[in-house]
């Protein structure tokens, strides 16, 4: 692997370790192997807009590292965040598949890796492919699960609290797997400002600083920057009652 | 759901942009039912035995939240139904319930899963109607965002058990 300024570059999908655990990503080597000469491999730093909310299809993204956040404008105007992609999902999907607009907009949180293919060759592929066929489906279905889980939150009474607790628990299921922490703690790594957080709980800024204040007195996290360490995971799991 | 007699060939939403021997090949593999109104055709974490078309009637597509049922659609003739469950091998969201009676095709799920495994064309056509389900989830969660709530505009302005939210046919 190729790396500039500690940013590992996966250059080759043939050889990338991490494939086998990812939904997508995860194909038969000829299958690859085609993917491979038909995608265009990038790096975006944070900030990068991949697909823009209402843009014509061009193809599709998968997010190889790196995370992102997928958001569209509500009928009043505002900004709201449906969820955020993790490294191994594909991007860009319903449009290319269905040829209309992107419905959603794709922002890095974080600088990240993505390979590109456009959509007249993925969908040809497709045409050919039932195994790719099979995973974009797959992955169409794991979409739908996580936006119907959004529909079920919105309607649920939970409290700001609770609702960050759950947050920070569903990221505690990727931690960073190096650098200092205590014994018990779980580090991971949080790329959205608190504005976003905001956002994506349906809340204000200012509760949002006012529940991690809180938690953080408590003992139960700490942040130095991007990075937080959950220190104390069974009282945010206590919070937590659906 | 009860048995019903064979009928004429309907089209669905699938069958539409598939090849007409795969079709062939599935309508072979149908039998059909009847559904009175106010019955599940499809149950939240339930494995479904079959993969479902609506012929005639209309059933409504609602996410069960907290004793409380957000209404995502209503679907009609043409609309198949168990579709992601079959795909994923994982169990439904969503529940489905009949609004009218209901005269419905049916193919037994594994059945169904072992004819159209290996066929590309299956797929493309599936990711289609997955998309329009997935833009039906998205525009809901547009539409009532969780800055209405804070705004005050209720999701579920209604006493417990009954059905608020955003009608739309999906055919």
């Amino acid at each position: 692997m190729a790396s500039k300024a500690a940013f590992q570059i996966i250059e080759n999908c043939l050889t990338c370790t991490l494939r086998e655990s990812r939904l997508f990503c995860n194909l038969p080597p000829d299958c690859l192997k085609a993917l491979q000469e038909m995608k265009a491999t990038s790096v975006y730093p944070k900030g990068t807009m991949l697909c823009l909310e209402g843009q014509q299809p061009r193809g599709i993204f998968v997010l190889c590292t790196g995370r992102a956040k997928l958001s569209t404008t509500s009928a009043e105007g505002k900004s709201i965040i449906l969820r955020i992609a993790e490294p191994g999902e594909v991007l860009g999907l319903t449009a290319v598949v269905s040829n209309v607009p992107y419905e959603s907009t794709v922002e890095t949180l974080e600088p990240s890796q993505a390979n590109f293919i456009p959509q007249a060759e993925f969908l040809r592929f497709m045409k050919e492919n039932a195994e790719i066929g099979m995973k974009v489906a797959q992955q169409l279905t794991h979409n739908c699960h996580c936006a119907y889980d959004e529909i079920r939150s919105l309607g649920l009474s939970n409290s700001v609290p609770e609702k960050v607790a759950k947050l920070i628990l569903s990221w505690a299921e990727h931690p960073l797997e190096i650098g200092n922490k205590q014994p018990g703690e779980i580090r991971i790594r949080v790329t959205l400002t608190q504005e976003e957080i905001a956002q994506f709980l349906g809340t204000s800024r200012e509760t949002v600083s006012r529940t991690l204040g809180d938690f953080k007195r408590k003992d139960w996290i700490r942040t130095k920057g991007a990075t937080w360490w959950i220190v104390n995971k069974k009282a945010l799991q206590k919070l937590v009652t659906t | 759901m009860r048995p019903a007699g064979p009928q004429s060939e309907t089209m669905n939403e699938l069958y539409e942009v598939l090849p007409t021997e795969l079709v062939s090949m599935l309508r072979r593999l149908e039998c059909w039912f009847l559904a009175e109104a106010g019955e599940l055709l499809i149950s939240r974490h339930v494995a479904p035995e079959y993969v479902l078309t609506i012929d005639s009637g209309l059933a409504e597509i609602s996410v069960a939240c907290d004793g409380n049922r957000v209404l995502l659609g209503v679907a009609g003739p043409g609309k198949i139904l168990g579709l992601r469950p079959m795909i994923s091998g994982e169990l439904p969201e969503t529940d489905i319930t009949c609004v009218t009676d209901c005269r419905l095709s049916a193919i037994p799920r594994l059945e169904f899963c072992n004819s159209v495994r290996t066929k590309p064309e299956f797929y493309l056509a599936a990711t289609r109607i997955l998309s329009a389900d997935l833009r039906l989830a998205h525009d809901y969660l547009k539409y009532h965002s969780r800055r209405n709530l804070r705004a005050g505009k209720k999701v579920n302005d209604s006493p417990k058990g009954q059905v608020t939210g955003v009608t739309a046919r999906l055919r």
